[in-house]
C-alpha cells in the first residue's frame, strides 16, 4: 500500500481553501502553513506572470511530497522522521525530534517548518483565548505523529492528515477542495480513487532532479488561448 | 485496503445524546437523496430540533462531546452576504467551534463539497477579539459604553419613536442586507420596518447588484441558471465575472463543462484566476463589452445565423414603431383593428404585420403563440384618426442601429481584432447550449444596463433562452426571494416604504419616481451591514453622522465594525452558528437552515428577540404583532416562524418541513420537468407571457415593465427616447458622469478605479480573520500595470495613495502586467482600521441614470450603484507606509507578537 495524492492543476483555481483547512485542522500556529498555494513566477497573489508571449497565473499547491526516497529522513540524526511502513507516509515523531533542523535543510521543497513552541492559540473575545485544530494527540506504532500543542522546538509538516487517514478518512485538503482538484488514495490499488483518476492521464512530479520519488502527483493545467494578451499597451490608453 | 470516504461520512460517537441525530450524520445519510415533492426522511430528530426544545442544549451537547476525539459535528449554513449558502458542519469542543468542514450532503453530488476558505475558518471570528458581546449605547457627551439590554433597547426605542414623530416614520432608513441570506431573523427587520413604516433602503440597488437590463428587457428582477446547469453549457461567455475568485463553491461547474468538451471564453480588461482557467481570454477595453455584444449581434444577423422563430415569438422584434414619435403603435389606434380582448391595464395590445395574412394584426400580450409576423420592413399604417403612420418593426430599427457596430468599428472601441469578434460571434451562434454570465465587473457602470441589453440580445438571437445550460445570467448579490415571505415580513396593517440611498446623497432629482422622506433620512437602523465602511461615499455618511444630519444610528452585528463603534445604540447579535435562520441562494436549489451549534457569547442574543423587544418598547400597542418571549425562548420563536414561512411559502417551498431541514438541505420545486430549474421554461414551452414573478412583488406589479408580454429590446418611454437609448447601444465610460461633472477630471484622474472582490473576504466580512490576514501579508494592496506605475515614478512595494476629488485610499503597490493600463485595482472590503483610516469607498459616487428612474420598485427598478464609474489617479503616499495593524488576530504565543508578513507568499 502506498498513499499518494494527485493534484489536478486544471481544476485548481488557486483559492487556498486547502491551505486554510490544513492550518485549521492541524492546529498550525500563526506564521505556519504546511500547505501553500503559489503562483508560479511571483511571490504575490492575484498577479499575472508573462510566460513566453502570454500572461499566466499558474497555481501550484505545495505541501510535503511524501517522497519514497525522502532526503529529510536520511538527514535526521534521531530517526524522528520516518516512513510509515504500511502506507509510505513520511511522518515526524515529535517525541524524538530534537529540533536540529537538518531535515529542513535537506528538503528541496521547503515545506518543513519549525515550531518554537507556539501553540495554535489566539487572543479571543473579552480577554479569553481560543484554540483550533484536531484536539487529540495521534500515535502511530507508538510514535507521536500529531499533537494539538506541539512539544517545544520540533519540526512539523503535512502528515497526509494521519489522524484521519488512520481512520480511513481522506486528508482534509482533499475532502475540502471546492474544485475537487485533490484526489487521495492507495496508488498500489488499481481500484482506488486515485488510481482510477490518474488512469491514462499524464502526470509529473516536482524536483525530479533530486531523485526523491515524490508521492504527490501533479496533472498539468490546460493552456489558455489569449486575444490581445500583451499587445502594444501604449496604444491602448484611449479611454 | 482502506476505504477512503469524505470526512463527512465519519461515524458519530455512540453517546445517547446524539443517537437521535445519528441519522443526520451517519454514513447512510451523507448522500441522502430526498428531492422536491417527496416525503420527509422519517424518524430522524436532528440535533438542532432538540436544541430548540431545550435552550441549554448547546452546553449539554458540548459536555457530552467531551471525550470524543474529534468533538461533535453539527450542521449549519454559512451565509454571510454571499451567494454561497454552503452547508457546513462545525466541531464543538469545550463549548467552542474548533474546526469547520463542508457538510457535503447535497443530493446532487457535484455540489459537494461546497464551502470556501473563509467559511471554513469562521471559528477564528466566532471567538475572536472583535466579537461584539455587550450592548453599547452612546451618552449625551458622545461617549459609547457597554450597557444592559434594558437600557440599550429603551434608548433605541425612545430615539426612534421621537424621530418618527418629528420627521415621519419614513425618515428612518433600514439597511437589512438581503433576505435570501436569512428570512427569519433578517426577515424580522423587514417586519419591524413594515410595522412602523420605516423606509427600506434596498441593499440590492445600494450595492450595485441590480442588473437594470433585466427589468428593462425581461421585465423581472433577474433570472439565472443555478450553477449546476453550467456543466451543461457547451459554450460559456463570461463578461466581467471573476467566477474563480468570487464564486468559489460554484467555480468547478465551469471546469466540469470544460471537461465535458465545452469551452469558456472570458472577457475582462484584467487578467485573473478566471482568465487563467478559461479556454480563451479576451482582453477587452474597460466598459466596452456592450459594443462587443452588438458587433456579435450584427454578425449573427448579417450571416443569417439567428433564430427567427425565437425573435418572432418571444421578443418585441415584430412590433411596429411609429418612426415619427418613436412610440410603439397600439392596436386600438389602427384603422380596422382593435386590441385583443381581456387586456389588463398593465398590458397593451400592439401591432405587427402578418405576412401570411397580408394584413396588420393586433398582438396579444396574454400568450406567446407561433405567428407569421414580419421581422423586417417599413410600413404605412392607417390610423383611426385618418392619418397614416410611417412605421418600422423593432427588428428593422435594430438592424439599422447595428450598422454602427460593424466588427471593424467595434474593434476600435474594444481593442480586439475584427476577425476575433466575427469568430466568437459565429461560435456563439452555432455552439449550443450557449450561456452568458454577465458579471458585476461589466454591469456596475453608469451604462451597465445598455451592455446587459446588448448581451441579452445575443442570448435571444441565438435561441438559448429557456434551454437547459443556455441563456444569460447575472449572479451579483444574494438577491433572490425564492418563495412567498409575506406571512412573516408583511404584518397586518403594514406600511411599506422604501427609498434608494442615492437620493439621500444626491438629493431628489427631476426624474425621481421613488418617494423621498420630506426631511430626508434622520435615522438608520442597520442589520448585518457596515455602511460606514461599505457604502459608496462612506466618507459622506460618516460626515452626516458627525454633523448630526443623521441623528441616530442603530446597529445589530456580531463583529465590532466601525458602524457598531459609531452607533448610537449597538445590539450584540448571533452569528450563523448560534441561531435558527432560513436561507436560500440563486446559485443552488436548496433551502437550508442555520442552526444553533454554540450559544451566542456574553450578552449576544438572537435578532428576533432584539427586534420583538424593540417593537414592543416603541409602541406597546404592537404587542399583538410582536408577542414577547424570554431570550432563552428565541429558538422556540424562530421555529414558529420557520413553520409559518414553510407553510405559507407557496408551491416552491411548501412541500418542505422544519424536521427535514433540521437534517439537511431541502430542494425547492420548479415548473419544468427534470432535475434542474430552467429559467423562462414556462414562457418558452408553455407560452406564458413575460415577465416571470419578482418576489416579493405580485406579478401584476412588474408586468408593466414589458407591456407586450414579450422580451423587449425596444423601450419607448420618453426618457429612453430622449437619451437615444430606445435600443441597446454603446456609450463610453465617464462622459456622462465624471467628465460631465468636472471636465478637468479627464486630465486629473485618467485611471478607472475598480474595487474588486477578493478571495479573502465577502465584502468586508472576514477582513479580521487572522488566517486571511496572513494570506495577504496583513496589507491592503493597489494593483497597477507596470507601465502605469512607471509613468508615475512608482514601483513594486511603494506605499501609494489612490485619489480623486472625493477621497483617497492607501495601499502597497503591486505591479501586475495583467492589469489594463488605464485601470487601478483595489481589493474591496478592507476596514479603514487596517488602512491608515482611509476608505476605498470614499472615492465613489452614487450617480443616478435617468433610465433607472422611469419606474420605481425597490430592488427591481431603481437607481443603482455604478461602483466602476469612478475615475482616479495614483501617487506616492506622503506619509509613507504605516505600521501594519496588529491588534486583531493576535497569537497568544510569547515571542510571536505579530504575524510574519513574509512567511506566506514567498518562493518555496
Amino acid at each position: 500500500m502506498r498513499y499518494a495524492m494527485a493534484i489536478d492543476l486544471s481544476r485548481c483555481i488557486g483559492c487556498r481553501t486547502c491551505a486554510v483547512v490544513c492550518k485549521d485542522f492541524n492546529a498550525q500556529p500563526q506564521g505556519t502553513w504546511w500547505n501553500r498555494v503559489f503562483t508560479s513566477g511571483t511571490p504575490e497573489y492575484d498577479v499575472a506572470v508573462p510566460v513566453n508571449d502570454q500572461l499566466r497565473m499558474e497555481f501550484v499547491p505545495i505541501s510535503c511530497q511524501h517522497c519514497s526516497n525522502a532526503p529529510c529522513e536520511t538527514a535526521c540524526p534521531t530517526q524522528a522522521t520516518y516512513t510509515d511502513h504500511d502506507t509510505g507516509t513520511v511522518l515526524i515523531d515529535y517525541d524524538r525530534c530534537i529540533g536540529c533542523r537538518m531535515c529542513a535543510s535537506a528538503c528541496p521543497y521547503g515545506v518543513r517548518q519549525f515550531n518554537w513552541g507556539s501553540p495554535a492559540e489566539m487572543v479571543g473575545m473579552d480577554g479569553s483565548v481560543y484554540e483550533y485544530g484536531y484536539p487529540e494527540e495521534c500515535r502511530q506504532d507508538g510514535h507521536l505523529v500529531y499533537a494539538p500543542r506541539r512539544p517545544e522546538g520540533v519540526m512539523e509538516k503535512c502528515t497526509f492528515c494521519v489522524q484521519y487517514t488512520s481512520k480511513g478518512i481522506e486528508p482534509v485538503c482533499c475532502s475540502a477542495c471546492p474544485g475537487n482538484a485533490r484526489i487521495f488514495g492507495d496508488k498500489d490499488d488499481p481500484d482506488s480513487k486515485i488510481s482510477k483518476y490518474l488512469d491514462g492521464k499524464e502526470t509529473f512530479t516536482l524536483g525530479d532532479e533530486y531523485h526523491t520519488e515524490p508521492n504527490v502527483h501533479y496533472l498539468a493545467s490546460r493552456k489558455v488561448s489569449q486575444v490581445n494578451p500583451l499587445g502594444d499597451s501604449s496604444g491602448e490608453k484611449g479611454e | 485496503m482502506k476505504n477512503f470516504e469524505k470526512a463527512s461520512k465519519e461515524h458519530m460517537p455512540e453517546t445517547p445524546a446524539v443517537e437521535a441525530a445519528k441519522g443526520a450524520h451517519g454514513p447512510d445519510m451523507s448522500r441522502r437523496a430526498f428531492v422536491a415533492g417527496t416525503a420527509a426522511v422519517a424518524g430522524t430528530a436532528a440535533i438542532g430540533a432538540n436544541l430548540a426544545a431545550f435552550p441549554d442544549a448547546a452546553q449539554a451537547l458540548a459536555e457530552k462531546a467531551e471525550g470524543d476525539k474529534d468533538g461533535i459535528w453539527v450542521r449549519t449554513t454559512c451565509s454571510p452576504n454571499c451567494t454561497g449558502a454552503c452547508g457546513m458542519e462545525a466541531s464543538i469542543k469545550d463549548g467552542k467551534v474548533r474546526m469547520v468542514r463542508q457538510a457535503s450532503d447535497y443530493p446532487y453530488e457535484h455540489y459537494n463539497p461546497r464551502g470556501c476558505l473563509k467559511g471554513l475558518s469562521i471559528n477564528t471570528m466566532l471567538h475572536g477579539p472583535d466579537r461584539l458581546t455587550e450592548p453599547l449605547v452612546r451618552d449625551e457627551d458622545g461617549n459609547q459604553m457597554e450597557t444592559d439590554w434594558d437600557t440599550a433597547l429603551d434608548t433605541a426605542a425612545d430615539k426612534l419613536r421621537e424621530i418618527a414623530e418629528k420627521y415621519g416614520p419614513d425618515s428612518i432608513g433600514v439597511i437589512y442586507q438581503v433576505q435570501g441570506t436569512g428570512h427569519i431573523q433578517k426577515g424580522a427587520l423587514v417586519r419591524i420596518a413594515n410595522t412602523f413604516g420605516w423606509s427600506i433602503i434596498g441593499g440590492y440597488e445600494l450595492n450595485g447588484d441590480l442588473p437594470m437590463f433585466w427589468p428593462e428587457t425581461f421585465g423581472c428582477q433577474s433570472e439565472e441558471l443555478e450553477s449546476y446547469c453550467w456543466e451543461d453549457s457547451r459554450l460559456t461567455l463570461v463578461f466581467g465575472s471573476n467566477v474563480m475568485v468570487t464564486r468559489i463553491p460554484d467555480a468547478h461547474f465551469l471546469t466540469y463543462s470544460q471537461e465535458a468538451g465545452g469551452k469558456v471564453i472570458y472577457f475582462d480588461p484584467n487578467y485573473s484566476a478566471s482568465a487563467e482557467k478559461a479556454d480563451e481570454w479576451v482582453r477587452i477595453a474597460p466598459d466596452s463589452d456592450g459594443a462587443f455584444a452588438l458587433a456579435m449581434a450584427k454578425v449573427i444577423i448579417d450571416e443569417d445565423l439567428y433564430d427567427k422563430h425565437f425573435m418572432q415569438t418571444y421578443t418585441d422584434s415584430p412590433l411596429l414603431i411609429n418612426t415619427a414619435t418613436g412610440k410603439r403603435i397600439l392596436a386600438d389606434e389602427v384603422a380596422g383593428l382593435a386590441a385583443v380582448p381581456g387586456v389588463p391595464d398593465y398590458r397593451s395590445s400592439f401591432v405587427a404585420y402578418d405576412e401570411a395574412a397580408g394584413t396588420f394584426a393586433a398582438t396579444t400580450p396574454l400568450e406567446l403563440p407561433d405567428n407569421s409576423y414580419a421581422l423586417l420592413g417599413t410600413y404605412d399604417v392607417p390610423l383611426k384618426n385618418g392619418t397614416v403612420a410611417k412605421a418600422k418593426t423593432g427588428f428593422q430599427l435594430l438592424t439599422e442601429r447595428l450598422e454602427d457596430y460593424t466588427p471593424m468599428a467595434v474593434s476600435e472601441i474594444c481593442g480586439i481584432d475584427a476577425g476575433d469578434i466575427e469568430r466568437i460571434a459565429r461560435e456563439a451562434a452555432t455552439v449550443k447550449p450557449m450561456h452568458i454570465i454577465f458579471g458585476g465587473g461589466t454591469q456596475q457602470w453608469y451604462h451597465g444596463d445598455l451592455k446587459g441589453r446588448a448581451c441579452a440580445l445575443v442570448a435571444c438571437l441565438t435561441g438559448n433562452v429557456g434551454q437547459l445550460g443556455g441563456g444569460i445570467s447575472t449572479y451579483v448579490g444574494q438577491y433572490k426571494t425564492r418563495f412567498n415571505t409575506a406571512s412573516w415580513m408583511v404584518p397586518e396593517g403594514a406600511v411599506k416604504n422604501s427609498c434608494p440611498f442615492h437620493y439621500w446623497v444626491n438629493g431628489p432629482t427631476p426624474h425621481m419616481t421613488a418617494k423621498y422622506p420630506k426631511d430626508g433620512f434622520k435615522a438608520m437602523v442597520v442589520g448585518w451591514g457596515n455602511p460606514l465602511e461599505q457604502h459608496n461615499v462612506a466618507g459622506w455618511l460618516r460626515n452626516a453622522l458627525e454633523t448630526g444630519e443623521l441623528e441616530c444610528l442603530v446597529s445589530m452585528d456580531f463583529q465590532k465594525t466601525l458602524t457598531v463603534t459609531e452607533s448610537t445604540v449597538a445590539f450584540p447579535c448571533a452569528s450563523w452558528y448560534e441561531k435558527t435562520e432560513l436561507t436560500t441562494t440563486p446559485l443552488h436549489p436548496y433551502v437550508q437552515l442555520q442552526q444553533r451549534i454554540v450559544d451566542p457569547p456574553g450578552e449576544a442574543r438572537e435578532e428576533i428577540w432584539v427586534l420583538t423587544e424593540l417593537a414592543n418598547r416603541i409602541d406597546p400597542a404592537k404587542a399583538d404583532l410582536w408577542p414577547r418571549f424570554a431570550p432563552e425562548d428565541s429558538e422556540k420563536r424562530s421555529d414558529e416562524v420557520l413553520a409559518l414561512l414553510l407553510e405559507k411559502g407557496g408551491p416552491t417551498i411548501d412541500h418542505l418541513t422544519p424536521e427535514e431541514l433540521r437534517v439537511g438541505p431541502g430542494k425547492l420545486a420548479h415548473a419544468n420537468p427534470g432535475e434542474k430549474k430552467i429559467p423562462f421554461w414556462e414562457q418558452v414551452n408553455n407560452r406564458v407571457p413575460f415577465p416571470t414573478v419578482s418576489r416579493p412583488n405580485p406579478l401584476d406589479a412588474t408586468s408593466k415593465f414589458v407591456r407586450s408580454g414579450r422580451i423587449e429590446f425596444y423601450r419607448d418611454e420618453d426618457t429612453f427616447l430622449d437619451l437615444d437609448e430606445q435600443l441597446p447601444c454603446h456609450k463610453p465610460p465617464f462622459e456622462d458622469t465624471e467628465y460631465k461633472d468636472d471636465p478637468a477630471a479627464r486630465e486629473l484622474y485618467p485611471l478607472g478605479y475598480t474595487t474588486r472582490n477578493s478571495a479573502f473576504r465577502v465584502h468586508a466580512t472576514y477582513v479580521n480573520n487572522p488566517f486571511m490576514l496572513e494570506l495577504q501579508d496583513n496589507t491592503p494592496k493597489v494593483w497597477l500595470n507596470p507601465q502605469t506605475a512607471a509613468e508615475r515614478g512608482l514601483k513594486n512595494g511603494d506605499w501609494v495613495e489612490v485619489y480623486n476629488s472625493r477621497g483617497t485610499v492607501q495601499g502597497q503597490l503591486v505591479e501586475d502586467p495583467g492589469v489594463y493600463p488605464t485601470q487601478c485595482i483595489f481589493d474591496q472590503g478592507w476596514w479603514s482600521h487596517y488602512d491608515n483610516g482611509t476608505s476605498y469607498n470614499s472615492l465613489i459616487w452614487p450617480w443616478i441614470n435617468p433610465t433607472n428612474e422611469v419606474y420605481y420598485m425597490v430592488s427591481v427598478w431603481s437607481p443603482n450603484m455604478a461602483w466602476n464609474e469612478t475615475a482616479c489617479n495614483v501617487r506616492l503616499c506622503n506619509g509613507g507606509r504605516p505600521e501594519v495593524v496588529q491588534d486583531t488576530g493576535k497569537s497568544t504565543a510569547n515571542g510571536v507578537p505579530k504575524a510574519n508578513p513574509v512567511e506566506y507568499g514567498t518562493e518555496a
